[in-house]
């Protein structure tokens, strides 16, 4: 009687628990943290010959038929006919301000200088930057030494196609009616844009 | 069982005739109730007390049903959690696990929910630039046997109610999210991969500086 009894008795309970038991739920959390530093990215760097972006640009004959600096108006056609390849470019900055520095060094040549000639051609070079919410631009004259001052602008760059321009005017020599001397003639503009807080 | 039924019934025989006691009757009543589901062989066969003939002995057959209740969890301290930190993962892109350990009796559900739907900066990022990090979830679960499962979606579609995730985004349930059909009692194996490439600046949209987050929540529900 006993044995049966306990027969039943272990049953009952299992017949209970053949009905499923209720899905239950139970959960983790995985927090994860990350961080984007400031910095500027050169997205379109143009055709540079050195550093993060650039390009080359000859200007050609520099002299005009009596021997002086061609008009500074032809010279800047002749700039720009660089080309887009060579004078834009496209940079995005992860801050919400913009840092600019421009430096134009002035076209020289190796010949030794007398009076009444020169070797050196100056000129004012612009940097036009897209921002949100409107152009900006920065310029110096290769005549200041050093060069141009740091200057913060307080937007983003835009981000359309691209949003650094550079052009060049006032092309001059030291005494208005130089003459220019013989030889190849090098110089540069110098960019830097930087991340601001 | 088998032995008690001879002494029952000869009792039986005895307290019949003998006249007999109520006590002896209702005795055997209860016997004989508590022995009619035992099989009708039991019901036809004569078993005799040792040295009052043969058989002595009877077989009885009880089938025994039970069954256990699924039980499904995480097994203790080895749930999906814990953090991790890249820092200017726009650069770097990263990858990380978060071993966990499931510990369910039967079939069972994972599913996920991300609480930014990306790496998240504070801020209105202007036109081109975003203040949201896009980063993909992958889910890798191992039972017993050998049957694995597998799913990615990205962060941007587990988004509690609005995520187009349907593999496992949302809370865990017998319905939802990504089932392995097998028991994983205590199987090491299973993890939460969170994942991403360095980022395509030049393609963007340009990620603002700043600090990143988000928040993933996992579920695990028995499916039955």
């Amino acid at each position: 009687m006993n044995k049966i009894l306990l027969i039943a008795l272990a049953t009952a309970p299992a017949l209970v628990m053949t009905t499923p038991a209720a899905a239950q739920s139970v959960s983790g959390v995985v927090d994860i943290t990350g961080s984007v530093g400031e910095k500027c990215i050169v997205t379109d760097d143009g055709t540079p010959t050195s550093g993060d972006f650039g390009g080359s640009v000859n200007l050609g004959q520099l002299d005009d038929v009596d021997g002086t600096l061609k008009s500074s108006g032809d010279l800047e056609a002749a700039f720009l006919a660089a080309g887009t390849a060579n004078l834009t470019y496209r940079i995005v900055c992860t801050t919400p301000n913009t840092k600019l520095t421009v430096n134009a060094n002035e076209l020289t040549t190796g010949a030794t200088v007398s009076a009444g000639y020169a070797n050196t051609v100056h000129y004012n070079a612009s940097v036009q930057l897209a921002l949100v919410g409107g152009n900006q631009s920065l310029s110096n004259d290769s005549l200041l030494v050093p060069g141009g001052a740091e200057q913060t602008f307080t937007a983003r760059l835009a981000t359309g196609p691209t949003n650094v321009a550079v052009t060049a005017n006032n092309f001059r020599t030291p005494g208005a009616d130089d003459v220019m001397l013989a030889g190849t003639y090098n110089g540069n503009i110098l960019i830097t844009i930087a991340p601001a807080s | 069982m088998r032995p008690l039924v001879a002494p029952i019934r000869r009792f039986c025989r005895i307290s019949s005739g003998r006249g007999g006691l109520v006590a002896g009757a209702l005795l055997c009543l209860l016997c004989a109730a508590a022995a009619v589901p035992l099989g009708s062989a039991a019901a036809q066969t004569t078993v005799y007390a040792p040295g009052d003939g043969t058989p002595n002995q009877a077989n009885l057959s009880i089938d025994v049903l039970a069954s256990v209740g699924g039980r499904c969890g995480f097994a203790e301290n080895q749930a999906p959690e814990g953090s991790f930190d890249q820092r200017n993962f726009d650069v770097t892109g990263f990858t990380e696990d978060f071993p966990f350990v499931l510990n369910c009796t039967g079939p069972s559900r994972v599913a996920v929910v991300s609480s930014n739907g990306g790496l998240k900066t504070a801020g209105t990022a202007p036109a081109g630039y975003s203040v949201l990090a896009p980063y993909d979830v992958s889910l890798h679960l191992v039972s017993n046997t050998s049957e694995v499962a597998d799913a990615t979606c990205p962060a941007s579609a587990l988004v509690a109610g609005t995520g187009s995730c349907a593999t496992f985004r949302g809370a865990a349930s017998a319905t939802q999210g990504l089932r392995i059909g097998a028991a994983s009692t205590n199987q090491t194996g299973s993890y939460l991969r969170v994942a991403a490439n360095p980022y395509d600046q030049a393609v963007g949209p340009t990620l603002v500086a700043g600090e990143y987050a988000d928040t993933l929540t996992v579920t695990l529900s028995a499916s039955p």
